[in-house]
């Protein structure tokens, strides 16, 4: 898998095909001598912002406490929580209305 | 096992320089692995070959090119522990 081609934007579905939102940011762990491996999917405002410029990260956090419905700037799916990677979406093992994602709808 | 994690994303566009500091490209995208239940990178794709091929093929064959090949760093030969500034190990 081309992990920022395939993975990276990508539409994320619950186990319904309710859309939770994009993978915004992909959070990895390095450790002593082995390959990094991805842990989890990161998504929210603040992720996208800190992509756009780091600095825009500590605005968009500022903004969320100020603003925000949500109950946490970032929303991280640990990748044992993934079901399936495909050319159009990622499925997680997860509810979309359990998740902060959905908070919006409330 | 010290472990530290960081954000993919974050590579993405960074310059690799080797140890005496030459520029060998950017990363634009990195091949993954399923291993053990976890998802593994197994090497890092350096350079414009790199970005034309997260283009895509049809905007390849646009303008001419029919397959290109990325500089592909395999993961234990990229020092990624400052993933501001990657460095190639020799």
């Amino acid at each position: 898998m081309h992990v920022i081609r395939e993975l990276l934007d990508m539409q994320i579905v619950d186990r319904d095909d309710e859309h939770v939102g994009r993978v915004d940011g992909i959070v990895a762990e390095l450790r002593n001598g082995e390959p990094p491996v991805v842990v989890s999917l990161e998504l929210g405002f603040v992720t996208i912002a800190r992509r756009i410029h780091r600095g825009l990260e500590a605005v968009a956090e500022r903004m969320h406490k100020r603003w925000s419905v949500r109950r946490s700037a970032r929303y991280r799916i640990p990748w044992s929580d993934v079901m399936e990677v495909n050319t159009h979406h990622v499925r997680i093992d997860v509810r979309a209305e359990e998740t902060v994602a959905f908070d919006w709808e409330r | 096992m010290t472990t530290r994690r960081f954000r993919l994303d974050d590579l993405v566009g960074r310059m690799v320089r080797d140890a005496e500091g030459r520029s060998v490209g950017r990363i634009y995208d990195m091949r993954a692995e399923e291993r053990n239940g976890e998802l593994a990178i197994v090497e890092y794709h350096v350079g414009s070959a790199a970005l034309l091929e997260r283009v895509g093929l049809s905007m390849l064959r646009l303008i001419g090119l029919h397959r290109i090949t990325p500089c592909k760093v395999p993961w234990d030969r990229l020092d990624i522990s400052d993933p501001d500034h990657p460095v190639l190990r020799s």
